[in-house]
């Protein structure tokens, strides 16, 4: 186990390094080079050689590219071109949000979505069942933007329920970045609420795919446990249902999900760039949104490697994961 | 005398044709339930896409000063007006076009590009595997609507851009769908058969492992029309996708955000139903494919 996973942290170096070659070559070998995409076209050829000469672009691309490693290797990740704010800094602040509501999202897909799935299997057929496929089904056909966009309508604007948009005000004392747990640590039950009710949203939107999705696989895992012949010893014994579905069926259903949830996480990615960018929250999906459609490239550069660096960390706690729950599976 | 009786099927046995597999499949997908609904589903859109200009307002670019956010049904406006007064019904059919052609577009450029990587990694293998393979794994490693935004934003927003965009991201699946078949195919008997009766490689990828693997391809292409109308609709929001005069659901969508809050859901709901009813359909027709097809679930 110990090796395996040296090993694949070994093979997330070529990885990660792909990657950054990658992003590298993409934002250079764009048609126009960047100098004259962020001055726009009235710039005069002055201008853009000395924004090149700035940026470091009249050098020779291997040159670039070695620089700008031994620069994030060093942990410095550059700054904002027309912010002026260091990058890593700006991370800092952006990623708890990201990761507050990416979180909350996880937990209530996986919850409801293993939950809702393990239902509609045992009462396959039935009313719940169809009823439970159908939602999945619309779930993952719906834009999340637009339906955040009619959940604001609904709770926000008419039934002033819930906050529209934002994480509310920050807590006093700062600690994990996290405004629900800052406030609970804080002993604000007042601050806690609002946090909350600042995140149901955006957090219910966002989970919405990964509900569907989950919630399918469970289904059909369940499905495929329940035939099994060790269920059926566990009855024959005399098990009660829910012991047998607890004990039994659950912890047997749950692999091929937990490969759902972790394949889910660059869909969560994803739909971070578009949830927040709906509820105007300040995390890294707007950073890097805003960062890209200014042209900020030093910014979108170093963005999209660690939202590479995220993903790739998470398929490997996916794959670690299995050899926990299933001893069975060996890692040579 | 001997000779006829001997053609003659044995009594009992009830003389039926011969039916290709495809038409096997193609008649248990119209048995599919699912796949039904899908069918309706589409078919409505794309007879709306074709009807849009004798049903709706000529144009649906045409504003009405004087009409402008009407809510459904008032002034012969089914799904009402939006804040230029342009015909949201209108609108929402010209949008189908835009949508449809997104879709079918961008997964085109998936299927042709990802297919050719998959299939020549899987058949060939060796360093073109290992190189492909790798590149479609770094791709992998880019949310994926990050990475459609990232290539619009830097190449320039437009419908050509996004179906380009939206192929890119798409590639991996069918590059590793075809890869996978060519793998699991090159080692089969069939295979073996035709390379010692002396054909050459290019001929056994082309009309042996090919047609072999059709059946992931078409299902996973179906399912990805519905991803790619989603990811146009995504960019379109974000002002990315099609520009004026081309009229695109999620431009509507962005476009009608403003006037949520004085209480003019519809210019924002209809385009939003759209978009759903159009991504269920070809999910439904997918998931019946998989069904129809899927040699597994079939036995």
């Amino acid at each position: 186990m110990g090796t395996y996973i040296a090993r694949r942290l070994l093979l997330l170096v070529p990885t990660l390094l792909g990657v950054s070659v990658i992003v590298f070559l993409f934002i250079r070998l764009i048609p126009g080079d960047p100098a004259t995409a962020i001055l726009r076209e009235n710039a005069t050829a002055e201008q853009v050689a000395e924004l090149n000469q700035k940026l470091g672009l009249d050098k020779p691309m291997p040159v670039q590219y070695v620089e700008y490693m031994s620069r994030i290797l060093q942990g410095d990740l550059g700054e904002g071109f027309f912010t002026r704010l260091a990058v890593g800094e700006q991370l800092k602040l952006k990623f708890p949000a990201t990761a507050e509501l990416a979180l909350s999202a996880m937990v209530i897909a996986t919850i409801l979505g293993v939950l809702l799935g393990i239902l509609a299997a045992i009462r396959r057929g039935s009313i719940f069942d169809y009823g439970t496929m159908t939602v999945g089904l619309v779930g993952v056909s719906m834009p999340i933007f637009w339906l955040g966009l009619m959940l604001i309508y609904l709770f926000a604007v008419n039934l002033r329920w819930l906050p529209p948009s934002t994480r509310g005000d920050p807590p006093d004392s700062v600690r994990t970045g996290f405004y629900v747990v800052d406030y609970l640590l804080a002993l604000d039950l007042d601050g806690f609420l609002r946090s909350v009710r600042h995140l149901a949203l955006p957090a219910f939107v966002l989970a919405t795919v990964p509900l569907a999705v989950i919630a399918r696989q469970m289904r059909s895992a369940t499905l495929e446990v329940l035939g099994q012949d060790f269920v059926r010893t566990a009855r024959a014994k005399g098990l009660r249902g829910r012991v047998v579905i607890v004990r039994h069926v659950l912890k047997n259903a749950m692999l091929p999900v937990i490969t759902v949830v972790g394949l889910q996480t660059g869909a969560l990615l994803s739909g971070a760039v578009l949830t927040e960018t709906v509820f105007s929250w300040p995390g890294m999906g707007t950073y890097v949104l805003e960062a890209i459609l200014a042209r900020d490239y030093p910014v979108v550069q170093s963005i999209v490697l660690v939202f590479a660096l995220i993903f790739v960390i998470v398929n490997l706690l996916v794959d670690v994961s299995y050899a926990w729950l299933d001893p069975r599976i060996k890692y040579a | 005398m001997s000779a006829t009786a001997t053609t003659l099927p044995a009594p009992g046995t009830v003389l039926r044709r011969q039916r290709s597999l495809w038409r096997d499949a193609l008649g248990r997908l119209v048995r599919h339930n699912g796949a039904r609904i899908g069918f309706v589903l589409i078919g409505t859109l794309v007879l709306l896409a074709f009807l849009a200009d004798a049903l709706g307002v000529a144009n649906p670019n045409t504003t009405f000063l004087t009409e402008t956010l009407r809510p459904p049904l008032a002034g012969g406006h089914l799904m009402g007006t939006d804040d230029l007064g342009r015909d949201v019904f209108t609108r929402i059919m010209h949008g189908a076009r835009t949508s449809l052609r997104v879709g079918v577009v961008a997964v085109g450029i998936a299927v042709l590009f990802g297919s050719l990587i998959g299939f020549t990694a899987g058949f060939f293998g060796r360093w073109w595997d290992a190189l492909a393979m790798r590149f479609m794994d770094i791709v992998l490693s880019f949310p994926t609507i990050l990475l459609a935004i990232a290539i619009v934003a830097l190449r320039g927003p437009g419908i050509f851009n996004t179906m380009l965009a939206i192929g890119i991201v798409a590639l991996p699946a069918y590059a590793r769908i075809s890869r996978a078949s060519a793998l699991t195919l090159r080692e089969q008997e069939f295979v073996t058969a035709a390379r010692s009766v002396g054909a050459p490689e290019g001929r056994i990828l082309w009309r042996h492992i090919v047609p072999n693997s059709l059946s992931p391809l078409i299902v996973q292409s179906t399912l990805g029309i519905a991803t790619a109308i989603l990811n146009a609709a995504a960019l379109g929001f974000l002002g990315l996708g099609a520009q004026p005069p081309d009229v695109e659901w999620g431009a509507m969508l962005v476009d009608s955000v403003r006037y949520l809050f004085q209480g003019s859901w519809w210019a924002l709901m209809f385009p939003g139903i759209a978009i759903m009813l159009t991504v269920i359909g070809f999910n439904l027709i997918g998931d019946g494919l998989r069904d129809a097809l899927d040699v597994r679930i079939r036995g």
